[in-house]
């Protein structure tokens, strides 16, 4: 049995898998589990949480043995803009919407698109600012000012 | 013909210029997010939702109603063009629709989306004015027996409906009930998975759920598209579909008109499982059923039809009966209430000029989209002529604002990212999303349903088999998979033997 890298990351999906139908069942199964009369809150989800691991599990193991390689490689472009979506939800309360738009923009300009600096700069200044007027002055959505609080009036 | 002059009066409420104003800037406001990746009603009706208090109550769900259908119009455009549904009744049309964009037939696509929408909206409405009290309290006098059996049948034809492998469909399917059993247990108030959270007492956010599983990794995936993969804008001529595009197009649509109107009456399931359904009929009825998820398109015109149709009797339980089946007619239900207006069965008597008046907008309001989108299709086919990497930063950006914009919440913004990254390599190992999140819409009814027909029966699982509503879903059901199985058999001894 031959596993190709390709196929190891279709195991390793229906691993994961596995491990969080695991995961459910163990703290379902902390939970009342009632009778079958009276089903308790635990019931249910342990039963479905043992069936997710079961199918997991099947589901690594036939990757594991399958021939076919699907044709799925991870992009590197994919995991910097995750990457990028972190860091811009962690910076949006903190540093406030503009700037953490601000800054996801330029980086996403340059290192995804390959837009050239002072563009990526200007488009995303741009584009945030119009953004949070949009939706705070117009729509009156309650978007953090953070560090700009005082320029912004917010 | 009670309710044709009740409608006349509705028309005169729906037709003053402030009314129709208000229903314009719905239906435009509700076209841009549907359009918007990662944006759809719900984020939609939301961010206006303060607005409507400073309106008089007929105006407000005017309005606000005009987002809701004008949303499933734009939904359907960047479904066909990006592969990224609006709003998740959008998600079946990515499948056929973003093939036919592959094709180079986008236009015809949207103006099929469009048209369908069109005839679907009218036809709902004109149910909803003529059969939808006495239809609506049919379908909410089943018990909780047949109502887990109705729901875990719609479950059953979301998994053949789906483009991956069914072991997989049936994964995704047990973990969307998974993800719907996180937060407070609906009948003991136990908190389950929460992890110590507050914030997921209550659950799930969906809209953080949802633009994760398919807007943040849509774009994920989309980032190592070359480009050459994207499709040229079409020419004006090439907006309109042939004759045997209108031909494949027709009977979907008549089709999708009467499957949305009927499973969106059913409080919960309506404008998801209604595309489904169309979908795997479709299908199933289809000559050549090797095309779907190719580029079919009944796959596009009948699943369209059928979530604009829902829209209408989506609205029954809410106005008749002051329950909302959906996410959207739930921020309906709270802007009537500010209003001091209890949307029950009182409403049509005490407060006709609204029930009346929301009826006739409906109507003015689908005329209205066609005439809006139409001419815009051009428009949004040139989304597709910018470049992804430039593309790319811009939409993920609305998706953090629209999921921030629901509850003001940083934690949704964690759920949504990691709904993304989950979502990406999932689906990069051909697990399909669609499942998953039909199931977390209906785990929670699924699971309470089936607790109380257990309760009810004291255990006895025979419970699910009784009664003629429980008998009727299994009929359906096992119809259902029985043309369908039938279908494949006949199609694999015809390809052999010829």
């Amino acid at each position: 049995m031959s596993v190709t890298l390709r196929n190891a990351g279709e195991t390793i999906c229906g691993l994961a898998l596995a491990v969080t139908g695991a995961a459910f069942a163990w703290t379902a199964w902390q939970l009342p589990e009632g009778d079958p009369g009276v089903p308790g809150p635990g019931a249910v989800p342990f039963a479905l949480a043992v069936i997710l691991a079961g199918f997991g599990l099947a589901s690594a193991f036939r990757a594991a043995r399958k021939q076919k390689v699907l044709s799925a490689a991870i992009d590197g472009n994919a995991l910097l803009a995750m990457a990028l979506i972190a860091a811009a939800c962690l910076l949006l309360e903190s540093a406030g919407f503009v700037v953490a738009s601000t800054l996801f923009l330029f980086a996403g300009f340059r290192w995804l698109g390959g837009v050239a600096l002072l563009p990526s700069a200007f488009v995303a200044m741009l584009f945030s600012f119009a953004v949070h007027v949009v939706f705070v002055k117009a729509l009156g959505v309650a978007l953090p000012g953070g560090v700009l609080s005082p320029l912004l009036g917010s | 013909m009670e309710a044709f002059s009740h409608l006349l009066g509705g028309l005169a409420v729906a037709l003053t210029p402030q009314n129709l104003l208000y229903c314009f800037i719905g239906c435009f406001w509700g076209s841009i997010v549907g359009v918007l990746p990662g944006l759809g009603p719900l984020a939609g009706m939301t961010l206006l939702l303060p607005l409507t208090f400073k309106l008089d109550p007929a105006g407000a769900i005017i309005m606000l109603s005009g987002i809701f259908y004008g949303a499933m119009y734009g939904g359907s455009t960047t479904s066909i063009l990006m592969r990224i549904p609006g709003e998740a009744a959008s998600v079946i049309t990515c499948i056929d629709g973003y093939e036919m964009a592959r094709k180079g037939r986008a236009g015809a696509a949207l103006t099929i989306a469009a048209v369908g929408s069109f005839v679907g909206g009218v036809i709902s409405v004109i149910g909803l004015m003529l059969v939808a009290p006495r239809l609506a309290q049919a379908m909410l006098a089943i018990g909780p027996a047949a109502e887990f059996v109705m729901l875990t049948s719609a479950l059953l034809v979301a998994g053949i409906a789906s483009s991956s492998a069914l072991s997989k469909t049936l994964v995704m399917i047990v973990l969307g009930l998974l993800l719907a059993m996180i937060g407070n247990d609906p009948l003991t108030a136990a908190p389950r998975f929460t992890l110590g959270f507050l914030q997921l007492a209550d659950g799930l956010n969906f809209a953080a759920l949802a633009i994760g599983l398919f807007g943040i990794s849509e774009i994920l995936l989309s980032l190592k598209l070359k480009q050459d993969e994207r499709p040229r804008a079409p020419s004006l001529r090439e907006l309109l579909p042939t004759r045997e595009e209108v031909k494949q197009a027709s009977m979907p649509t008549l089709r999708g008109s009467f499957i949305g109107f009927i499973f969106g009456v059913v409080p919960g399931v309506g404008h998801i499982v209604s595309t489904y359904a169309s979908y795997a009929l479709e299908k199933a009825l289809s000559k050549r059923p090797e095309e779907f998820g190719k580029g079919a398109v009944a796959g596009v015109a009948g699943p369209e039809t059928a979530n604009n149709a829902t829209t209408g009797s989506a609205m029954i339980p809410l106005l008749v009966l002051g329950i909302p089946a959906i996410p959207v007619t739930a921020v309906l239900l709270s802007a009537l209430t500010v209003h001091g207006v209890q949307p029950g069965p009182l409403l049509v008597s005490e407060h006709p000029q609204i029930f009346w008046g929301l009826i006739a907008s409906m109507l003015i309001g689908n005329v209205i989209l066609v005439i809006l989108n139409l001419p815009l299709v051009s428009l949004f086919v040139s989304i597709l002529r910018t470049p992804v990497g430039y593309l790319a930063p811009l939409v993920l950006i609305i998706c953090i604002v629209g999921v921030y914009s629901v509850k003001g919440s940083a934690f949704d913004l964690g759920v949504m990212a990691l709904a993304g990254a989950g979502g990406y390599f999932l689906r990069l190992y051909g697990y399909d999303m669609s499942p998953l999140l039909l199931a977390f819409v209906l785990g929670d009814r699924i699971e309470v349903s089936f607790r109380r027909a257990l309760m009810i029966s004291e255990g006895d699982p025979v419970i699910f088999l009784q009664g003629p509503a429980a008998q009727t879903f299994l009929f359906l059901l096992v119809a259902a998979l029985a043309i369908i199985a039938g279908g494949a058999f006949w199609r694999s001894r015809k390809k052999s033997a010829g």
